[in-house]
C-alpha cells in the first residue's frame, strides 16, 4: 500500500466522521432553533386569546390562524403552562404529523379552558434531509478531489523519491561514475538524497580499497614468486646439474605452481564476489564446449577416458571469461576426478547442461561440496577451490547449479534462463 | 638487438637479463620511473619489457608517454596486479602483450621474439634457422632444401617456441601452460607432451635435419643449434 493510500484511508475515515459528528451537531442547533421559534409564534397566539378572553369573556372562534390547531376542553383540571412535541394524526395530510404543542388554562368569564395550540413541525423533515444530503455531498467532493489530488499532484510530489529510489537500483559499486541525485525543493526529499549519496560514496570508496588491497596482495604475493621462477628457470640453465639436481628442482617448481595456482583462485573468487566481471553478452555455448572438448582431448586421451558429447545449440548471456573459466573447472574435474578408461558424458541443450563422470569413490558430501578447500580425497595437487568457483560464477551469472550421484556417475547440471534474443 | 627491462625488483630483473642475454640481445635495466624515462628518451630498443608497478609512477604513465612521443618499440608488459582493467587500458595504450607474474621466463622469451618478429620483420616472415626455413606468415615449416615438412599447429607452436628459446632449457610446465593455456587445470604429469615432442622430433629427422631436442633430467627439454 502506498503511502498516501493509507494516509488518504485514514484521513478520510476521519473526515467522514467528523462530517457526520458536525451534521449531527448542526441538526441540534438547528433544531433547537427552530422550535424556539415555533414556541415564540404559539405564545403570541395565546396573548391574542388572553386579550380576547379578557375583552369578552369567550374565547376567539377556532380555525382562524393557518396552520394552527386550537382546541379548547373544559372540566379540566388546571395545569401550569408548558410546551411539548407530540405526534398527532393530521386530517389533512392523512397522516402522523409531528406537533408543537403549548397547553395552558385560561380563564374566559366565568369557566376554566384547557388551551392548546398546536402547529406542525413539517420543516423538520425537509431540514434533516438536506442537512444528510449536503453532509453526503461533501464527502464525496471531498473523495473525488483526493482521488484527483492523488493521481496528479502526488505523483509529481512524489517523482525525486522514485528518481533517488531509480538511481540507487542502478548504482553498481564498481561502475565508473558515482551516483548522481538531482536536486529538490523538498527538505525531506534532500535530506534522503545526502543520506543516500555519503552512504553509496563510503561504498564506493571501501570498495575500491579493498580492491587495491587484493590486487596490492596479489602483487606482493606474486613478485616473490616471479623472482622464485624466474631464478629456477635460469638454474636449470647450468650445464653441471646432476639428474638428482633436476628431480629436486622439478618438485620445487610444482611447488611453485601449486602456490601460483591457488593465489590466483583465491584472487578469483574475490573478484568474482567483488562483482569484477562486468559485461555480460550472449556466448555460444555449443561453440566454447565444443572449443573445450577439444582443447582436452589430449588429456583424454592420455587417461584412456571415454568422452561421449551430446550438444544442442544453446546460448548463454553471462561474462565471457567467466564462462571460460567455469567449463574450464567442470570439464577438468571431470576428468581429473575420474577413474582410469572411465567415462564423461556431456549433455547440452537449451538453458541446460549435465556432466556425467565416473566416479572413483562414492557420493560426494553435498553439503559441503562447494566450500572453500573440501576435497573428497586428498589429492595432492588440487587446492579444493575449483567448485567454490564454479558455484561462484553461477551465482553471479544466474545459473543453477546442483549435484547428484547416480549409479557410480557424478552429475553437475546447470540449467540457466535462456536469453530472449538469440 | 637491444632490449630495456624497466622493473624495480632487481632479482627479477636481474634473471630476464641473464636470461634474454644468453641469445642475441643485449638487455639494458631501469629500477624506476624516472630512469625508465630518461633511457627511452636517450635510446632505442628492439623491445621494452614494462612493469606496471614501478617507483615514482605508473607503467601505464610510462607506456602512454612512448606513444604520444611516436615511438615504435614493441612493449611487452608484465604486471602482477592480473586485472583485466590493466590488461585493457595497457594494449589500447599500444602494448603488445600482456603477461602476468610469475611467468616462465621461457614465455617472456617467446613473447618478446614474437613482439620483434612482428616489429621489425615487416614484410620479412621468413626465420632460417641452421638446417629449417619457417614461414611466420604461413605457419609452415621447410628444410633449406626445400622440403616441406608438415606440421600439425600444436607442433608448430612448439617449434617455434623451442626457437624462441633455442639453446636453453624449457620446462615441460612452461611448455603445457604454453600450448594449452595456463586455465585449463591439468593431471598430475605433464607426460602427455611428450607424445607431441616425440612427433615433431620425428618428423624433423625425417627431412634430414639433426635431432635438435634434447630431453634435461626429465624436467625438460633443450633445443639446441650449433652457432
Amino acid at each position: 500500500m502506498k503511502l498516501f493510500t493509507r494516509y488518504n484511508r485514514v484521513n478520510l475515515a476521519l473526515t467522514a466522521i467528523l462530517l457526520v459528528l458536525s451534521a449531527a451537531a448542526y441538526y441540534l442547533v438547528i433544531n433547537r432553533i427552530l422550535i424556539h421559534e415555533l414556541d415564540e409564534e404559539l405564545d403570541d397566539y395565546k396573548q391574542k386569546i388572553e386579550t380576547y378572553a379578557n375583552n369578552t369573556g369567550g374565547l376567539p372562534e377556532k380555525g382562524v390562524m393557518e396552520d394552527l390547531v386550537v382546541k379548547y376542553e373544559t372540566g379540566q383540571p388546571s395545569v401550569p403552562l408548558h410546551y411539548l412535541t407530540t405526534r398527532e394524526y393530521d386530517s389533512d395530510e392523512h397522516k402522523m404529523e409531528k406537533f408543537r404543542q403549548l397547553v395552558y388554562s385560561q380563564k374566559a368569564g366565568s369557566n376554566l379552558y384547557r388551551v392548546t395550540i398546536a402547529k406542525p413541525l413539517e420543516g423538520f423533515r425537509l431540514l434533516a434531509k438536506t442537512i444528510v444530503y449536503s453532509t453526503l455531498g461533501i464527502l464525496a467532493i471531498i473523495i473525488l478531489v483526493s482521488l484527483v489530488v492523488n493521481h496528479f499532484l502526488l505523483k509529481r510530489l512524489w517523482r525525486p523519491f522514485y528518481d533517488s529510489i531509480h538511481t540507487v537500483r542502478n548504482f553498481r559499486l564498481h561502475g565508473k561514475n558515482p551516483p548522481r541525485f538531482p536536486g529538490t525543493k523538498i527538505e525531506e526529499f534532500d535530506f534522503m538524497n545526502q543520506s543516500l549519496d555519503s552512504m553509496l560514496n563510503n561504498a564506493r570508496t571501501d570498495y575500491h580499497s579493498l580492491k587495491e588491497f587484493t590486487e596490492n596482495a596479489s602483487h606482493e604475493i606474486q613478485t616473490p614468486l616471479a623472482i622464485i621462477r624466474s631464478r629456477l628457470d635460469l638454474l636449470i640453465q647450468e650445464e653441471s646439474l646432476s639428474e638428482k639436481q633436476g628431480k629436486i628442482l622439478d618438485s620445487a617448481y610444482a611447488a611453485i605452481r601449486r602456490i601460483s595456482k591457488l593465489n590466483q583462485s583465491l584472487l578469483l573468487l574475490a573478484k568474482i564476489e567483488n562483482n569484477q566481471f562486468a559485461g555480460a553478452e550472449v556466448i555460444d555455448v555449443k561453440k566454447e564446449l565444443d572449443e573445450k572438448i577439444g582443447q582436452f582431448q589430449e588429456l583424454w586421451q592420455d587417461n584412456h577416458i571415454e568422452i561421449t558429447a551430446n550438444l544442442k545449440p544453446s546460448h548463454i548471456t553471462a561474462n565471457r571469461e567467466l564462462v571460460d573459466i567455469l567449463l574450464n573447472n567442470l570439464l577438468g574435474n571431470a576428468v581429473v576426478h575420474n577413474r582410469q578408461d572411465g567415462t564423461v558424458t556431456i549433455d547440452l541443450a537449451p538453458g541446460r547442461l549435465t556432466i556425467r563422470n565416473t566416479a572413483v569413490a562414492g557420493e560426494l558430501d553435498k553439503s559441503r561440496l562447494f566450500r572453500r578447500f573440501y576435497k573428497a580425497e586428498q589429492h595432492t595437487h588440487h587446492n579444493g577451490l575449483g567448485l567454490s568457483i564454479v558455484k561462484q560464477i553461477c551465482e553471479h551469472a544466474g545459473i543453477r547449479i546442483s549435484y547428484h550421484f547416480e549409479k557410480g556417475l557424478h552429475v553437475f547440471s546447470l540449467e540457466w534462463p535462456q536469453p530472449t534474443s538469440t | 638487438m637491444k632490449l630495456l627491462v624497466i622493473e624495480d625488483e632487481r632479482d627479477l630483473s636481474e634473471s630476464i637479463c641473464t636470461y634474454l642475454g644468453q641469445e642475441q640481445f643485449i638487455c639494458e635495466t631501469a629500477y624506476d620511473y624516472d630512469a625508465a624515462m630518461e633511457k627511452i628518451h636517450l635510446n632505442e630498443y628492439a623491445c621494452i619489457i614494462l612493469d606496471i608497478m614501478l617507483p615514482k609512477g605508473s607503467g601505464i604513465d610510462l607506456l602512454a608517454n612512448l606513444k604520444e612521443e611516436g615511438k615504435s618499440e614493441g612493449v611487452l608488459i608484465i604486471s602482477a596486479k592480473n586485472s583485466l582493467e590493466d590488461k585493457i587500458s595497457g594494449l589500447k595504450l599500444g602494448a603488445d602483450d600482456y603477461l602476468a607474474k610469475p611467468f616462465h621466463l621461457a614465455e617472456l622469451g617467446a613473447r618478446v621474439a614474437a613482439i620483434i618478429r612482428r616489429k621489425s620483420f615487416d614484410g620479412k616472415t621468413r626465420i632460417t634457422i641452421d638446417n629449417l626455413v619457417l614461414d611466420i606468415s604461413e605457419r609452415s615449416l621447410k628444410s633449406v632444401a626445400g622440403q616441406v615438412i608438415s606440421l600439425t599447429r600444436k607442433e608448430y607452436d612448439l617449434l617455434l617456441y623451442f626457437i624462441s628459446n633455442k639453446n636453453r632449457v624449457v620446462t615441460k610446465e612452461a611448455i603445457v601452460e604454453h600450448l594449452w593455456g595456463d586455465d585449463i587445470d591439468m593431471a598430475d604429469s605433464y607426460d602427455f607432451v611428450y607424445s607431441h615432442i616425440k612427433n615433431l622430433r620425428k618428423k624433423l629427422t625425417q627431412a634430414g635435419c639433426p635431432d635438435y631436442i634434447k630431453a634435461v633430467y626429465g624436467m625438460g627439454y633443450k633445443f639446441v643449434i650449433g652457432s
